[in-house]
C-alpha cells in the first residue's frame, strides 16, 4: 500500500507542481524566469513538488482553524456572548456535531465522489482500482484526523475545556466519518445510489443541518448538556467499535472497480470544473436552435437589407432573447414602481411628497440606475461568441470600413434599445413629480430628460467601446484583459463619487450631458482610429 | 503572377517555427505542402493570411514585374476546422458574403448559381450552419473563395473530413480554378498531395524545401519523402 500511497503522491505532486508552475508563469515580471522548459527540467519540478506538498499541508491545517473559527466558534460568539463559558462551549459543540458529524457525512464523503484524481490514477494510469482506493481511504482518515487534532484543541483550550477533549473529538470524528463513508459505500452496493451525486438530498442535508446548527444560537442555550454527551465512556467505545468495523467493511469490500467506474465517466462535469465553468458561460450566451421558428429562418424576410446591415438585422432578430426580453423586464419593473407610486400618491399624500422629495435630492443616484438599466455588457459577450469569434478569422471582417460600419449598425441598435426604458424613466420621474405639486418647471423636466436619456446613451456607447478596444474576451468567455475591468471599474467609481455631490438637479444634468458627450466623442474617436487593430480575436 | 515568400520568421516563446521561408509559388499549379505534425504549416498560412504578425520577412505578389505585399483580401484560407458565424443559414452566410465582395462577384451569378457549384442539397441552404456536418462547412468555405477568386488559395488539411464523392469533386473544382490562382494546400496525407499536386513542398526543421518533379511520380516517391521527413524530425 505505501508504493501505490507513493505513486499517487507523485501523480498528485507532478501535476501540482506543473499548475503551480503555470500560473507562476503568468505572473508579472517574476513570470519571465518560467519558460516551457521547465516543465521537463525535473530538480526544478522536484522542488516545486516537495513545494506543493509543504502549502498542502499547510493549507490542511489551516482549513480546519478557518472551518472551526469561520463556520462554528463565530457564529456561536456573535450570537451568545452573553452566555457564561460552558453554556457557549455547549453550543458549539452542538453546531459542530450537527456540522460534521451530521451534515459532512452526507456530503463530504470521498469513497465514491468523482474526482479528476481517480480517473487519472484508475482509468489512465491503470491502478489497481481497490488499491487506490485503500491507500486514498488510509491517507484520507489519517490526515482527517491529524489536521484537525490542534485545530480542536485549540478551541478547547478557547473554552477552557481540558485538552483532551479536543483530540477525543478529532478522534471520535475520524472514526464516525469512516462509518459514514462505509454506509455510503454500502448504499451504492445494496442499491447502485451514489448518495454524493443526489444533489437534492446533499443540499437538503445541507440547508436543514445548517438551519438546525444556527437557529437554536439565537434561541438560548444548547438542547443537550453536549460536553457531558460527547465525552463518556459508552459513546466513546460505540464510535471506536463501529469505526472498526467500518474500517474493515471498507477493507475487505470486493468491487471498488464498479464503486470507481460509476462516478469516473469521461464526460462527467463534476470531473472537470473548468469545463463546468466554461459550459455554463457559454451556456449563457449561446445560440440556440429552438430559438428560432422554421417562419425565422424563412429566406428573403431581410431581403430588404445587404451587407453588415443585413448580418446584424439576423443577429438582433435571433438573439431577442438577449435584447427584447431584457428590456421588457426593464420596462415591467419601470411599471411596477410607477404603479407602487401612484398607490402611494393614492394613499398617502404625505408620504409620496416626502419620497418625491427624496427622488429630487438624489438624482446622482441616477448614474448608478441607469448603469443598470442599460443593456450592453451581455449582448458584447453574445456578439463575440456567435459572430465575431468565427467571422474575425476571415480577412474582410477585420478590415477597417468593416468594423466600422459593423460598429455603426451595432451602436444604432444597442443605443434605440436603451433608449426605450431610459424614456420611460423620464416620462415616470417626470409624472410622478409633477403629480407632487412640488416646484418642477418645463426647464427642469427637459433638464431631468436630457441628463436620462444621455446617460443611457453613455452606457450604450461604453459597453460597446470597451468591447471593440479592449475586446476582453477569451474562446471560454472568461474576461482576459485586465484592462477592461479596470476601466468598467474606474467609470462604476466615478458614478459613486457623482453619488456624494450635493447639487441642484439643473447643474447635476448639465455636468453629465457634457461629461457623457465628451466620453462618447473620444470614445467613438478611438474606436475610429484603433479599432480595426484592437478588434482581435486573442 | 508568383508569390514570393521572402525569409518569413516566426517563433512562440523560444522555439522558432519558422526559420526563414524563401519560396517563389507560381500561378497555374496546385502546391501541396508537406510536413509533420507541429512542423509548421497552420503558423505559415497564418503569417501569410494576417491571422498572425511574422517576426520578419514578408510575403509578395508579382503581376508583370511589379511586386507588392501581399493584402488580405488577396487570399481565401479554407481552415482545417471550418469556423463560420452558426446563427446565420448557408443561405444567409452567402448572401452576407457577396453583399460584402460584391465588386469581386462574376457577373451574373446568383447564390443559387454559387450552390449549385458546390452541390449544395437545395433544402439545406436554410438550415443554420449549426447544424451543419464538418463537410458542410468546409464546402461553404470552399465558396467563399470560389465568390470571391482570390489569387492566393490557401487550404489548411482540406478534404481529409469529406467522403469520397465531395472530396472527388472538390478535387475537380481545385483543378478548373488552378489556371488563375495560385493553390497552396497543406495535408499530411501523401496520397492526396500525389494525386492532386503539380508541385510538392516540404515545410521541414522550418524551411521549405521543393520536392523535384521526378520523384513526385517515381515508384519510390513514398520512401523518398518519407525518408526526407525523418531526416529532418531528427535534428529537432
Amino acid at each position: 500500500m505505501i508504493s501505490t500511497l507513493n505513486t499517487i503522491m507523485q501523480i498528485r505532486g507532478a501535476s501540482g507542481a506543473n499548475r503551480l508552475l503555470y500560473y507562476f508563469g503568468r505572473l508579472p515580471l517574476v513570470g519571465k524566469l518560467v519558460n516551457d522548459s521547465v516543465y521537463s527540467r525535473t530538480s526544478v519540478k522536484k522542488t516545486f513538488t516537495v513545494v506543493v506538498l509543504i502549502l498542502k499541508i499547510i493549507w490542511g491545517f489551516l482549513t480546519k482553524f478557518a472551518y472551526l473559527g469561520l463556520i462554528v466558534y463565530l457564529p456561536v460568539v456573535l450570537a451568545a456572548k452573553e452566555l457564561t463559558l460552558p453554556e457557549q462551549y455547549d453550543l458549539y459543540l452542538q453546531v459542530l456535531v450537527l456540522l460534521s458529524f451530521g451534515v459532512g457525512t452526507v456530503s463530504n464523503a470521498i469513497i465514491l465522489e468523482p474526482k479528476r484524481d481517480k480517473y487519472i490514477c484508475v482509468k489512465l494510469m491503470r491502478l489497481p482500482a481497490d488499491k487506490y482506493m485503500h491507500a486514498v481511504l488510509t491517507l484520507r482518515a489519517l490526515t482527517f484526523f491529524i489536521y484537525f487534532v490542534p485545530a480542536m484543541m485549540v478551541f478547547a483550550h478557547v473554552y477552557s475545556a481540558p485538552l483532551w477533549q479536543g483530540l477525543l473529538l478529532s478522534l471520535l470524528l475520524s472514526l464516525w466519518r469512516i462509518t459514514g463513508e462505509a454506509l455510503h459505500l454500502w448504499i451504492f452496493d445494496s442499491r447502485e445510489i451514489v448518495l454524493v451525486k443526489k444533489n437534492g438530498l446533499v443540499w437538503s442535508a445541507i440547508g436543514v443541518g445548517y438551519l438546525l446548527a444556527f437557529v437554536p444560537l439565537y434561541t438560548g442555550n444548547a438542547l443537550m448538556d453536549m460536553d457531558g454527551v460527547m465525552f463518556n465512556l459508552p459513546l466513546s467505545v460505540a464510535l471506536v467499535v463501529l469505526g472498526a468495523l467500518s474500517a474493515l467493511y471498507i477493507a475487505r469490500y470486493p468491487g471498488y472497480r464498479n464503486a470507481v467506474d460509476a462516478v469516473t465517466k469521461i464526460d462527467d462535469p463534476l470531473l472537470d470544473m473548468g469545463r463546468m465553468m466554461k459550459e455554463a458561460n457559454r451556456k449563457q450566451v449561446e445560440t440556440q436552435e429552438k430559438d428560432f421558428t422554421s417562419n425565422q429562418l424563412r429566406p428573403g424576410q431581410f431581403a430588404d437589407k445587404t451587407g453588415y446591415a443585413y448580418l446584424n438585422a439576423i443577429f438582433f432578430s435571433r438573439h431577442r432573447r438577449f435584447l427584447i426580453q431584457p428590456i421588457q423586464r426593464r420596462l415591467l419593473i419601470i411599471g411596477a414602481l410607477f404603479a407602487a407610486g401612484l398607490l402611494i400618491l393614492l394613499t398617502a399624500p404625505d408620504t409620496f411628497s416626502k419620497l418625491v422629495q427624496y427622488i429630487m435630492s438624489t438624482l446622482p443616484m441616477l448614474v448608478i440606475v441607469m448603469s443598470f438599466t442599460s443593456i450592453g455588457e451581455r449582448v458584447c459577450k453574445a456578439m463575440f461568441f456567435n459572430c465575431d469569434l468565427s467571422l474575425l478569422r476571415y480577412g474582410f471582417y477585420r478590415e477597417r470600413s468593416a468594423v466600422l460600419s459593423n460598429f455603426r449598425v451595432r451602436l444604432l441598435r444597442i443605443s434605440g434599445l436603451n433608449l426605450i426604458p431610459a424614456a420611460a424613466i423620464c416620462v415616470v420621474v417626470n409624472v410622478l413629480i409633477l403629480l407632487s405639486g412640488e416646484n418642477w418647471g418645463m426647464t427642469d423636466t427637459l433638464i431631468f430628460s436630457g441628463a436620462i436619456l444621455g446617460l443611457s446613451l453613455f452606457f450604450s456607447v461604453h459597453h460597446l467601446f470597451m468591447y471593440y478596444i479592449f475586446q476582453p474576451y477569451s474562446t471560454e468567455l472568461n474576461v482576459k484583459n485586465p484592462f477592461f475591468s479596470i476601466m468598467n471599474s474606474i467609470v462604476l467609481g466615478v458614478g459613486i463619487i457623482c453619488m456624494q455631490f450635493q447639487s441642484t438637479p439643473a447643474h447635476f444634468a448639465v455636468t453629465v450631458l457634457l461629461a457623457s458627450a465628451a466620453y462618447v466623442l473620444i470614445a467613438l474617436f478611438l474606436v475610429y482610429r484603433y479599432s480595426a487593430k484592437t478588434f482581435r480575436v486573442k | 503572377m508568383q508569390l514570393i515568400l521572402d525569409n518569413i520568421r516566426k517563433s512562440f516563446d523560444d522555439k522558432s517555427v519558422l526559420k526563414g521561408i524563401d519560396f517563389t509559388f507560381e500561378k497555374g499549379k496546385i502546391y501541396g505542402l508537406l510536413g509533420r505534425n507541429g512542423a509548421g504549416k497552420t503558423s505559415l498560412f497564418n503569417c501569410l493570411s494576417g491571422e498572425t504578425r511574422m517576426d520578419s520577412g514578408g510575403a509578395f505578389l508579382r503581376r508583370d514585374e511589379v511586386s507588392l505585399p501581399l493584402r488580405e483580401e488577396e487570399i481565401g484560407y479554407v481552415f482545417s476546422l471550418p469556423i463560420l458565424p452558426e446563427f446565420l443559414t448557408g443561405y444567409e452566410f452567402v448572401k452576407f458574403y457577396m453583399d460584402i465582395n460584391r465588386d469581386k462577384i462574376q457577373p451574373g451569378k446568383t447564390i443559387g448559381d454559387y450552390f449549385d457549384i458546390i452541390r449544395f442539397e437545395e433544402e439545406d441552404r436554410h438550415r443554420l450552419i449549426k447544424g451543419y456536418s464538418h463537410g458542410m462547412k468546409n464546402k461553404i468555405q470552399m465558396l467563399c473563395f470560389i465568390i470571391t477568386r482570390p489569387p492566393l488559395i490557401l487550404l489548411d488539411e482540406p478534404l481529409t473530413s469529406f467522403d469520397v464523392v465531395v472530396a472527388l469533386e472538390i478535387k475537380k473544382l481545385l483543378r478548373e480554378m488552378k489556371q488563375d490562382h495560385i493553390i497552396i494546400f497543406s495535408t499530411h496525407i501523401l496520397q492526396l498531395a500525389a494525386d492532386l499536386c503539380d508541385e510538392l513542398v516540404v515545410l521541414n526543421n522550418g524551411v521549405l524545401q521543393e520536392i523535384p518533379a521526378d520523384i513526385l511520380h517515381s515508384p519510390e516517391f513514398e520512401e523518398r519523402i518519407i525518408a526526407l521527413l525523418k531526416d529532418g524530425g531528427e535534428h529537432d
